[in-house]
């Protein structure tokens, strides 16, 4: 079993094939040697979060390792399984901090799903809508935003 | 369904990294509708660091060798109607790397684009150059790398300039007489008449008439028999 500590220290004792889907935890593990029970600790990541990413982990824990890709296939962020759909249904707060979570642990398969998720809530919306969705603020002066737009007219309408 | 809370600026707190890798998710045309959105998109959609992951997410990677026109696939087949009015890196990464083994392009335009395209220009496998019904605009000088190109047509273009040096300062003579066609009817070229054209002796197409150009026909051009 692995213990890590989250920044407000929090303890979690995962096990082995948990914690190595991190790719962080797997090389701080072969450094510190098995016989270290000192829990790893994960400055960067809040208890509440770290919940959620060890959920995500033992879900796919048994998940058989990755075909090798298919390089003909297109690749979408529609192609999200059931469950993972699921586990992403979070309040925009908590998606962008799992997503910076799993840059920070170095586990791509979910860092894939957050930011999948996130570009199918921007798919097919409107300019207007993402800002309002994502609370963007329009930092151009008029004359930039009508030139961006007068350059935009052959994908913008949709 | 999720809560959308009110956080101030969250996309706009995320390191660009991570936009990148979202962003890149939003197939292309769509993604360069978004420029639109701040002056931080704006500039990550605008990078060729970006245009290269969000054309390998939408069309998937290059095969070498390999026209892609040819291969089944509707993103392709649009590739060709979009690349006129994307954005500069999109057109260079599609250029230069979904495009190595094109050979021909003939686009007959409705007056609306300006210019030649410069990313064209690396197209190494390009042998028919062919644009008719741009607005204005210049021959780019970088053309005079397209190695392989034999005919070259910018006819009733409305292009001002003067011709670039197409034949360049190629070594071999062989490459420097490969040019067959060259079609430049109806433009605003000026200058004189460049002397180089006389080299071309494979040169089986001229045509340079309703132009600006000044000067006397160079002598050098009676060598060229084709």
């Amino acid at each position: 079993m692995v213990k890590i500590t989250s920044s407000d220290n929090q303890e979690f004792t995962i096990s082995k094939e948990i914690a190595n889907q991190s790719v962080l935890i797997k090389n701080m593990l072969e450094d510190v040697g098995e016989s270290d029970d000192q829990p790893i600790p994960l400055p960067n990541v809040s208890g509440a979060i770290l919940q959620k990413v060890i959920e995500y982990a033992t879900m796919h824990k048994d998940d058989p390792p990755p075909a090798p890709e298919d390089e003909t296939k297109l690749k979408t962020s529609e192609d999200i399984e059931e469950r993972d759909k699921e586990f992403m249904q979070l309040d925009q707060g908590t998606m962008f901090e799992i997503i910076l979570a799993a840059n920070y642990l170095d586990m791509k398969n979910l860092l894939d799903l957050g930011c999948k998720t996130v570009a199918n809530m921007i798919k097919g919306k409107s300019v207007e809508e993402v800002r309002k969705l994502f609370n963007i603020v329009n930092d151009f002066t008029p004359e930039e935003e009508e030139q961006i737009r007068k350059e935009n007219e052959w994908c913008e309408d949709r | 369904m999720s809560v959308e809370t009110e956080l101030p600026g969250l996309l706009n707190t995320t390191p660009t990294e991570l936009l990148t890798k979202i962003l890149a998710w939003i197939p292309f045309p769509q993604i360069c509708s978004l420029r639109r959105l701040c002056h931080l998109i704006n500039s990550i959609i605008l990078s060729t660091h970006f245009a290269r992951q969000c054309l390998y997410l939408s069309l998937g990677p290059a095969v070498s060798g390999y026209n892609p026109r040819l291969r089944y696939s509707g993103a392709y087949s649009e590739l060709e109607g979009h690349f006129l009015r994307a954005p500069k890196p999109f057109q260079e990464i599609i250029a230069g790397t979904y495009w190595p083994a094109r050979t021909m392009i003939a686009w007959y335009l409705a007056k609306e684009f300006t210019g030649a395209p410069e990313a064209l220009s690396a197209l190494k496998s390009l042998v028919h150059l062919e644009m008719r019904g741009l607005v204005s605009g210049v021959i780019p000088e970088s053309f005079g790398n397209l190695k392989s190109l034999k005919v070259l047509a910018f006819s009733h273009c409305g292009l001002t300039g003067v011709i670039p040096e197409l034949t360049g300062e190629i070594p071999q003579k062989s490459e420097t007489y490969r040019f067959e066609g060259l079609q430049l009817t109806r433009n605003q070229f000026s200058g004189k008449l460049p002397v180089e054209l006389g080299n071309l002796v494979k040169l089986k197409m001229l045509s340079l008439d309703d132009n600006r150009f000044s000067g006397p026909v160079p002598s050098t051009w009676g060598i060229s028999c084709n």
